[in-house]
């Protein structure tokens, strides 16, 4: 998968695959991956870039691999 | 299409929420700590999350939630659940995986698909008596 860069930020993971599969990563998990602000802008404003990209055909949310909630332990 | 049963997980939100700080019962998921300074009235101002519940409804796209390791006290999953599910505001997930490590025994995901019209699937998810308590 690869980042996409403009999009991620320290703690919110923006990645896509080559089918076109975007996924949104909570990546705070010193934090249980509690929601801050600039966490929520970053995802909103990674949202409307991926709707409007024609090569993203999907999107999945998840959590950081050993991250507390909505991670994948 | 059944509301999403976490919506209602207010024993938590209320437990963990510092001074009577809610928003709209549901501050589970936010960074208590950049709230803490401020009062009610203005929580409500700035209404946390909407902005996110809104990208999530307006997003065009198929979307699943991949959801692993919750717990009772798991708000931030709680709350990003309530936020893919919100019947309100459309729902912005068509499916989310729910998946507990049972390592506590105090929760068990329990997914009910339900179809509503062609394309629009929600879930709910209870929490479940533990194997002690059940003895």
């Amino acid at each position: 998968m690869q980042d996409i860069v403009d999009l991620s930020t320290e703690h919110i993971k923006v990645l896509a695959d080559d089918d076109g599969v975007a996924l949104v990563q909570l990546s705070r998990p010193q934090k249980r991956n509690a929601l801050t602000q600039a966490m929520i802008d970053t995802m909103v404003a990674a949202l409307r870039s991926l709707d409007a990209r024609k090569d993203i055909r999907a999107l999945v949310l998840a959590g950081s691999p050993g991250g507390g909630p909505f991670s994948g332990e | 299409m059944a509301a999403p049963s976490l919506a209602s997980n207010s024993d938590d939100t209320t437990r963990d929420s510092p001074d009577k700080l809610t928003i709209e019962g549901r501050p589970a998921g936010v960074d208590l700590k950049e709230l803490v300074h401020i009062s009610t009235a203005e929580a409500h101002q700035r209404n946390f999350l909407k902005d996110l519940t809104d990208a999530f409804a307006r997003f065009s796209k198929p979307t699943v939630a991949a959801v692993a390791g919750f717990a009772v006290s798991d708000l931030a999953c709680s709350t990003i659940l309530d936020i893919l599910t919100s019947e309100q505001l459309g729902g912005g997930c068509e499916m989310a995986l729910a998946v507990s490590d049972h390592n506590d025994g105090s929760v068990t995901p329990e997914t009910e698909l339900t179809a509503d019209g062609p394309s629009v699937i929600s879930f709910t998810l209870r929490k479940v008596p533990n194997s002690d308590s059940q003895r």
